[in-house]
């Protein structure tokens, strides 16, 4: 079995489009710590949360087949959660408090206009709170962004061998490879 | 531009009916919100059995429950006897009284399929694999121990020619959810048959002079015999010590008494200071800190291995409390409950529906509403 744990969201995309559930389960390991903590934010009940994560990953599984593994999944699954979180404002308790504070900003702020911009803040809110995450958590998350590590580095934090490591990369690689020449067929019959 | 209403804008975002400014608005307003939001302080234990349990539900939710030939076969043979129930009451509606047709609603039991395979499997490491779909073969290496996953579903743990110095102490988790079950072998060749809503925590290889694991929920052992290392099982505030024998423990703790019974050798049952040895066809019962000892039919305490619920003289509330764990539903009563005891032998692979239609020849009142099993006063 490759090892998930080092392979990057883009290799893990990969595979969840061929219904990989070890993939489908890494990525959901990866992210639920960092999500849950930002929709903790505006949302302080613990079963909400967990409704609303457990959606957003159910989602994730029934469009598999439509995610372009190019995109960023970070980014698929955090504009994810902050719908839900929207939806979630127009009927909850504190309605009105939402409510109140998306008025003020329309009469008093002036938007970002520039749809990546705001993608990126997005992206920096959510992953700040990857450094109160616990430990193991932190450490899985940080592995995926950690793209300079040499497979002896992995493998240390990992204690797995480094044989083992160089194969499961290697065999992630041979998929890729396949994978391109198959579409490079399709491309020219 | 006019100043929009907040309610309106965020419905019409939700909706997708925004314009591209609007949709900056509302995103924004998000951004910077979320920014000045106080968190308050959360449990890292919270946080991680959130996302533990999360990940059962999540798996349980999209995995297709398996069907074989057979129960499609009952499925349809349900359905039938569903729509010509159906048909007859309409029927009989009809001729009865012609007024009334129109008040009449169909009845309709939703599907409550049986349990299937299915179980995760949490490393050392935190990590973990979904059982149930993985491909047979080498599942992960965990300390020098190689999980691998066999045609016929079970788990396997052998050692790798790790000398025992460099091995470590390095425990893994089987959890079945609600609906599942699991069959593993663990690295000293000892077999377990893990029950529906358990889990067993064990070392993937047994260092020093005994093997110990821990059992929440029931469990079937065939241990294998090993006379320098005593096998322990811990479960539910009593501790279960053999050398080499088959039994089973049921330690759920929403059931009144933690059960362990002796199909073959002899096993040592310690709760509270108190030591019983038993011998076969003999169950020891844990209830309210006491301890007794009881004969029994052994073929009741393993049914469920066998694919059967076996009931003896149980009250409604004990057989519900195993259909909840195996269909994965929620039971509720109303009115008064019914002391009507149940007794006799069932197929678990058959749906809920009916089951609960051969218990209600028994006279027992229900209805189902999604996963929810209402009990209703006869």
């Amino acid at each position: 079995m490759p090892c998930y744990k080092i392979q990057t969201d883009q290799e893990l995309a990969h595979r969840l489009k061929d219904s990989d559930e070890f993939a489908f389960t890494e990525i959901y390991n990866r992210y639920y710590g960092i999500l849950y903590r930002h929709a903790y934010k505006n949302l302080a009940d613990k079963q909400e949360i967990e409704d609303i994560l457990h959606d957003v990953f159910v989602y994730l599984w029934h469009n598999r087949l439509a995610i372009d593994p190019a995109e960023n999944i970070a980014a698929y699954l955090y504009t994810a959660v902050r719908n839900k979180m929207l939806n979630n404002f127009r009927h909850c308790k504190i309605k009105q408090k939402h409510i109140l504070s998306l008025q003020s900003f329309i009469n008093d702020h002036q938007p970002e206009a520039d749809e990546s911009i705001r993608l990126k803040q997005l992206i920096a809110i959510i992953e700040t709170e990857v450094s109160q995450l616990p430990p193991k958590m932190r450490q899985v998350f940080e592995m995926s962004r950690n793209g300079n590590l040499s497979h002896q580095e992995i493998a240390e934090q990992l204690q797995i061998s480094t044989h083992t490591v160089k194969k499961q990369v290697n065999n992630s690689l041979k998929i890729l490879r396949l994978k391109l020449t198959r579409s490079f067929f399709l491309f020219f019959f | 531009m006019s100043k929009k209403n907040a309610t309106d804008l965020l419905n019409r975002y939700l909706a997708g009916n925004v314009t591209k400014d609007e949709k900056a608005l509302v995103e924004s307003w998000y951004l910077n919100y979320s920014k000045n939001a106080q968190l308050p302080d959360i449990d890292d234990q919270q946080l991680e059995d959130s996302q533990q349990d999360g990940l059962i539900k999540l798996l349980a939710e999209i995995h297709p429950v398996p069907k074989n030939n057979r129960l499609r076969y009952l499925g349809v043979a349900a359905g039938l006897t569903g729509f010509i129930l159906v048909s007859l009451i309409l029927f009989k509606s009809f001729t009865s009284d012609k007024k009334q047709t129109a008040t009449i609603k169909p009845i309709y039991t939703p599907a409550l399929p049986p349990g299937s395979n299915k179980a995760i499997l949490i490393l050392s490491d935190g990590s973990s694999i979904a059982l149930t779909n993985a491909k047979k073969g080498e599942l992960a290496n965990d300390k020098g121990v190689t999980i691998n996953k066999k045609a016929n579903g079970q788990i396997t743990y052998t050692r790798d020619g790790v000398s025992t110095k460099q091995q470590v102490n390095a425990f893994n988790t089987v959890i079945t959810p609600r609906g599942g079950q699991y069959q593993l072998v663990l690295s000293d060749g000892t077999k377990v048959w893990l029950n529906s809503a358990s889990s067993l925590k064990y070392p993937v290889t047994f260092i020093g002079n005994k093997r110990e694991i821990e059992l929440s929920g029931e469990a079937y052992f065939e241990v294998a015999h090993n006379q320098h290392k005593p096998f322990r099982v811990i479960s539910n505030g009593q501790v279960v010590e053999v050398l080499g024998t088959h039994f089973n423990v049921n330690a759920y703790s929403d059931e009144p008494a933690v059960k362990t019974t002796l199909l073959e050798g002899s096993v040592k049952v310690l709760s509270n200071g108190i030591i019983k040895t038993i011998k076969p066809n003999e169950q020891v019962q844990i209830m309210d800190g006491s301890m007794s000892i009881v004969q029994v039919d052994v073929t009741e305490a393993i049914a469920w291995k066998n694919g059967f619920f076996y009931f003896k003289d149980d009250d409604i509330k004990s057989v519900m409390r195993q259909l909840a764990r195996w269909y994965n539903v929620d039971i509720k009563y109303e009115g008064q409950i019914s002391q009507r005891e149940f007794s006799g032998e069932i197929s678990k692979n058959i749906d809920a529906s009916k089951l609960l239609d051969i218990l209600s020849l028994e006279k027992i009142n229900y209805q189902i509403e999604n996963k929810t099993i209402i009990i209703k006063p006869q």
